[in-house]
């Protein structure tokens, strides 16, 4: 073994996806709750992707209303 | 990290084993028990000892640092510790190992099979199911922001239906509201809030109140009712929906995927058979937990088609129609509440818009692609819909006859009353725009989402191939030079989401390898793309198992691959298997001149039973061997093992000096050589002292010949020769072999006749040896 640690192309993609969501100006906010989905496995689904665009933009407006 | 191991054995010995084991070790499987024609192989059958069963097959690994011991059987799988966990993910795809009946399947396959083996390897076949629920959302976020955009048109088309003027916001429905009520001669509105004011005004003048609540409610319930319209599209909708998802249920289109007809035969056979456990390699496993994954995994492929997303699309947008026509159905069944004599209508009409949200649920199954939606049960709710409609309105114009309401009061009455409808509409209109720019911005979101995921994925996926094609090309262009065959492409084929294309330049055109290239360039290149695979993805498994793959490449080619392993995976672990004894000496003499014989155990496969299994034992050298048989007294197997040995090296000499014995057909035997490669050494070095010896080794050699004739015939005299004298001779022969081969790396000399030296040819040899010719 050479204890090199592996990044996974899996890995490889997401880290690539989630940064350039930053640069087609989506909210931070719903960035970070679908990064939370793939952290937990969850993000196979339609229904958790549609709640967390719904749980993110609603975390924006409040930001934005403070 | 231990030493790479090179085996040789002859077919049947048992080398591929080996291979298997660790396969088993580290997957817990067998490739060779998978695939097409396996049905009738066993894993748990067919992989242990004939004499023994499942319950005694152990595979055990030691790792080092850390002398770690770890175990695979058929119930206990090895438990790695944390720093060989990433070691262990790597290898559990299987990888790692290349076979000859493999080598061929990367370059032979269809593009959709090439993609998901390189999707299996990438270890992304998640990827796909991620996108398509992306996509999946959007689709829903935009269906909705559709029906919203319509149902907001619908309800302005109703607004103009009812002020029979075209209408296209709220203030223009204000102006037109306005008008009529300064020709009815009433006061004008500011907003629709103040139309609650005239009622209240009509109600002080009106002398029969209840009356006038009474005639103002029938007059909006029979507006409400001429107003109901069924959107025309629904019914279109409904078939379009049917004829398109047609084909999915028949099956056409998923045999369009072959790994969807795969798994249905799967799911056959597995339905089919009643044990729990697996139809291709026998292991124990929940039928059911089988059944449910390979069905989700066949749902999960007919939706990531276009058609698919096409169904999902008019299913999203007809679900949203019927479901916004019940609504309204079921608003105006509330307003026939409070009228007795419309009770059973109020029923029927609560009954269809049942039927209606049930048809919807339909509708979204059909979405789903689970089965067809019923028309002709639509089609039947709407006649019956549009009986009732018409009797309600009928019945309804019958109570307000009845009321018997004065004819100047009645204009007003009608306008209040259609100024309530069009207020209702209107803050209909009002709450759809907010809730359209919410879903407006999600859909928004998501489709951004979508779409750069899709973007990086097949980013990702072309700079991997192309990081592949890199090295295949390198790897591919050592084996084979000067070759006509270059420039290997892998793309994703074009207008297809899921493909692996395999190109090469062959004559100046590019083509399928197949095209032009012979057998041995199409193994050479198999072995190369699993190389580069090997070196992209395997990660922290560094471990690479070549089981017997030169078969069909010439000997000059597999010296070059020697070059490629020595030179490009020199921090592997490598485990070769061979039954071709040139390409073992290949090898070994490769380890020497490369400096890495000590990362290597060189071992031979010496025999084999039923019993013992393979018989293995540490290589020997020709010289190692000789020397055993001369300790054991073997004098006629010591001589006859050096004959043939000098019979190589002179072969060697000729060669290497460009002597030239006489033209003849069949074998060169010593006879044939010795004088030709003697005198041709005479003539051509300079150099004394190296002449000397050679010359000297020759006269040895010419000595102690005869013995090596004795030895290998039947000859009475060989009785009497002494081991002193069988000794002198080989040494003689490894002697002048020694002579010949540099003492540093191994290698035999070369003579490089444009510089008129003799040399050693590894580059990368430290002694530098350099012999002056004539």
């Amino acid at each position: 073994m050479n204890g090199q640690k592996s990044v996974s192309v899996e890995e490889d993609i997401f880290k690539e996806f989630f940064r350039r969501l930053g640069t087609v100006k989506l909210p931070s906010e719903v960035i970070n709750t679908l990064k939370k989905l793939w952290e937990s496995d969850r993000l196979e689904s339609k229904e958790n992707i549609l709640k967390a665009l719904e749980e993110g933009i609603e975390n924006a407006n409040k930001h934005q209303k403070h | 990290m231990g030493k790479s191991l090179l085996l040789r054995g002859e077919n049947g010995t048992g080398k591929s084993s080996l291979a298997e084991a660790f396969e088993f070790f580290f997957t817990g499987g067998l490739s060779v028990f998978e695939g097409k024609g396996t049905q009738s192989l066993s894993l748990q059958k067919h992989m242990p000892h004939k004499n023994f069963d499942k319950d005694n097959v152990v595979v055990a690994v030691t790792f080092d640092p850390g002398s770690i011991a770890l175990e695979r059987t058929f119930s206990d799988q090895p438990a790695p510790p944390k720093q060989l966990e990433d070691y262990f993910q790597a290898a559990r795809r299987g990888t790692f190992i290349l076979r000859r009946a493999q080598i061929l399947k990367f370059v032979v396959s269809v593009p959709a099979d090439r993609f998901r083996a390189i999707a299996s390897i990438l270890g992304i076949e998640r990827l796909d199911n991620v996108e398509l629920e992306m996509k999946r959302a959007y689709e829903e976020l935009d269906g909705a922001v559709c029906s919203k955009r319509d149902g907001i048109k619908d309800t302005f088309e109703q607004i103009s239906t009812l002020l029979r003027k075209r209408t296209t916001n709220a203030k223009q429905a204000l102006d037109f509201v306005n008008k009529s009520l300064k020709k009815a001669k009433m006061t004008t509105l500011r907003s629709f809030d103040d139309v609650d004011n005239i009622e209240d005004e009509m109600l002080k003048t009106f002398k029969k109140s209840a009356d006038f609540e009474h005639v103002t409610k029938l007059n909006d319930v029979l507006g409400k009712l001429k107003l109901l319209r069924v959107d025309d599209e629904i019914a279109g909708n409904l078939h379009a929906l049917n004829k398109k998802i047609g084909p999915f249920l028949e099956g056409n289109a998923r045999s369009e995927l072959s790994l969807t007809e795969f798994l249905v035969k799967g799911l056959e056979a597995v339905k089919d058979d009643e044990k729990d456990a697996c139809p291709l390699c026998g292991q124990d496993v929940s039928r059911q937990e089988l059944l449910k994954q390979i069905n989700e995994r066949l749902k999960t492929l007919s939706q990531l088609s276009d058609e698919a997303s096409e169904v999902r699309q008019i299913s999203t947008e007809t679900e949203e129609k019927l479901s916004s026509l019940a609504g309204k159905i079921e608003e105006i069944s509330e307003e026939l509440e409070p009228l007795d004599e419309l009770k059973n209508k109020r029923k029927k009409l609560l009954g269809i818009s049942k039927s209606l949200k049930k048809l919807a649920g339909e509708v979204n199954s059909a979405g789903e692609l689970e089965g067809k939606v019923p028309t002709k049960a639509f089609d039947q709710e709407m006649t019956k819909l549009e009986k009732l409609v018409k009797a309600s309105a009928e019945k309804c114009q019958a109570m307000l006859e009845k009321i018997g309401v004065p004819k100047d009061w009645k204009s007003k009455v009608q306008t209040v009353s259609l100024i309530n409808q069009v207020k209702s509409l209107v803050g209909e209109v009002a709450k759809a725009k907010e809730s359209l720019k919410t879903k407006e911005k999600h859909s928004a979101l998501s489709k951004k989402v979508y779409q750069t995921f899709s973007k990086v994925k097949k980013a990702k996926i072309k700079e991997i191939y192309d990081s592949i094609t890199g090295n295949v090309n390198a790897f591919y262009s050592m084996l084979h030079p000067k070759d006509a065959h270059k420039n290997i492409e892998l793309n994703i084929a074009s207008g297809r989401r899921a493909s692996a294309e395999l190109k090469m330049e062959s004559f100046g055109s590019k083509e399928d390898p197949r095209a032009f290239a012979s057998e041995g360039h199409l193994d050479s290149l198999g072995l190369c793309i699993f190389l580069a695979f090997a070196k992209r993805f395997n990660g922290p498994c560094n471990f690479i198992v070549l089981d017997d793959v030169v078969t069909t490449i010439d000997a000059q080619h597999r010296g070059r691959i020697c070059k490629l392993l020595s030179q490009h995976f020199k921090d592997y672990q490598l485990l070769i298997t061979t039954h071709d004894a040139v390409w073992f000496e290949q090898l070994c003499a490769h380890q020497r001149a490369f400096g890495i014989d000590g990362s290597f155990r060189n071992m031979e496969i010496v025999g084999w039973t039923l019993e013992t299994g393979p018989i293995i034992e540490p290589y020997k050298t020709r010289w190692d061997r000789i020397e055993a048989r001369i300790k054991s007294g073997d004098k006629s197997g010591a001589a006859n093992e050096a004959r043939r040995y000098l019979e190589w090296v002179l072969r060697k000499i000729c060669v290497a000096a460009m002597a030239r014995p006489i033209l003849k057909e069949g074998r060169y035997t010593v006879s044939d050589l010795l004088t030709p490669a003697k005198e041709r050494i005479k003539k051509l070095i300079k150099d004394n002292d190296f002449r000397e010896r050679v010359l000297k080794g020759f006269q040895e050699l010419e000595a102690t010949v005869i013995m090596g004739n004795l030895l290998s015939h039947d000859n009475p005299e060989a009785e009497n020769t002494s081991t002193v004298e069988v000794n002198r001779f080989c040494e003689a022969v490894h002697e002048l072999n020694n002579t010949f081969t540099c003492p540093d790396c191994g290698t035999l000399f070369k003579y490089y006749q444009d510089m008129k030296r003799i040399r050693c040819p590894n580059s990368r040899c430290k002694q530098q040896i350099d012999i002056a010719c004539k």
